[in-house]
C-alpha cells in the first residue's frame, strides 16, 4: 500500500504513510477496504446495497474477532497506544463543565447588564458592579480554559435550549 | 434533515480556550480602568456604557465558543 500511495501531503496524511505507521511494529498488517456509494444525493442515506454490504462486513469482522479474541484485544490495545489515550465510554455531562462555565459566564454578563442598567444613575457603583461581574465571568472562563488545557476538550459540543421548528423552548439537553 | 431548528451549541477546544482567555484577560483591566475614565464624561450618555460593555463581553464569549451557525450569525449581527 505504501508503494501505491507514497505521497505526503501537508494537509492530510496519505494512506500509504498511515499504513506504514501502523505496520511499523512488525506485527500489524494494514489493508484498505473500500465501499463504493451507490448514490451521493443529499439526504438519501445509505442505499440498500451499501446497507447490505455493511451488514456483511459487520458480521465478517465480528466472526473474526470472536474466532480470535486475543487478536481483537491486541488490536484494541494497539489503537490505544497509537491514539495515546484509552478508549472509554462516552463521558457523562461532567465532561461538559467547560461549556457550562462559558454559558454561565454569558448569562452572568446578561444579568450584569440588566443590573447596571438599573443603577445607571450611580455611575461609580455601576462601574464597580460591572467590574465585579467581569471578574466573576473571568473566573468562570479561567476555570473552563484550565479544564480544557488540563483534561482536554469535551468530545462533543454541549447543546442548550434547542429551538425546534415550532419555536418551543425546552430546558437543557446534552448531546452525549 | 430531521429538523430545521437551532440550539445554542457550545464547545470549548484548545483554540477556543485561547480566545476565551484573551477576551477575559482584556476585559478585566478594561472594566477596572473604565470606572475612573467614565467619571470624566459624566455629561455624556455613559449610563448605557456598562450594560453595553457586558453585552459585548457576553457576545465575545458566545462568538468564539458557539458551533451553531444561527447563533453565530445572531451574536455576530448584534
Amino acid at each position: 500500500m505504501a508503494a501505491r500511495f507514497p505521497q505526503v501531503s501537508t494537509h492530510k496524511i496519505s494512506l500509504g504513510l498511515l499504513a506504514r505507521c501502523l505496520e511499523a511494529n512488525g506485527r500489524t498488517r494494514a489493508w484498505l477496504l473500500g465501499v463504493q456509494p451507490e448514490s451521493l444525493q443529499p439526504g438519501a442515506g445509505l442505499t440498500p446495497a451499501v446497507q447490505n454490504t455493511l451488514k456483511i462486513l459487520t458480521e465478517l469482522l465480528g466472526k473474526m474477532a470472536a474466532a480470535n479474541p486475543a487478536v481483537a484485544h491486541s488490536a484494541l490495545s494497539e489503537r490505544r497506544t497509537l491514539l495515546g489515550a484509552p478508549i472509554e465510554a462516552p463521558r457523562s455531562a461532567i465532561a461538559c463543565l467547560s461549556e457550562k462555565a462559558v454559558v454561565a459566564a454569558i448569562l452572568l454578563c446578561f444579568a450584569g447588564a440588566v443590573l447596571t442598567l438599573g443603577i445607571a444613575r450611580l455611575k461609580t457603583l455601576a462601574g464597580w458592579l460591572a467590574f465585579a461581574v467581569t471578574a466573576a465571568t473571568a473566573g468562570l472562563i479561567f476555570a473552563a480554559v484550565g479544564r480544557v488545557l488540563v483534561a482536554g476538550p469535551s468530545p462533543e459540543p454541549a447543546t442548550f435550549w434547542p429551538c425546534r421548528p415550532s419555536g418551543s423552548l425546552s430546558g437543557f439537553t446534552w448531546t452525549d | 434533515m430531521p429538523a430545521i431548528g437551532f440550539a445554542l451549541r457550545v464547545h470549548v477546544d484548545g483554540l477556543t480556550a485561547i480566545f476565551l482567555l484573551l477576551a477575559a484577560l482584556v476585559a478585566l483591566p478594561a472594566s477596572l480602568y473604565s470606572i475612573a475614565y467614565m467619571k470624566h464624561y459624566g455629561d455624556y450618555g455613559v449610563a448605557r456604557y456598562y450594560p453595553y460593555f457586558l453585552l459585548f463581553l457576553a457576545a465575545m464569549y458566545g462568538l468564539v465558543s458557539t458551533t451553531d451557525m444561527m447563533w453565530f450569525f445572531f451574536i455576530f449581527g448584534r
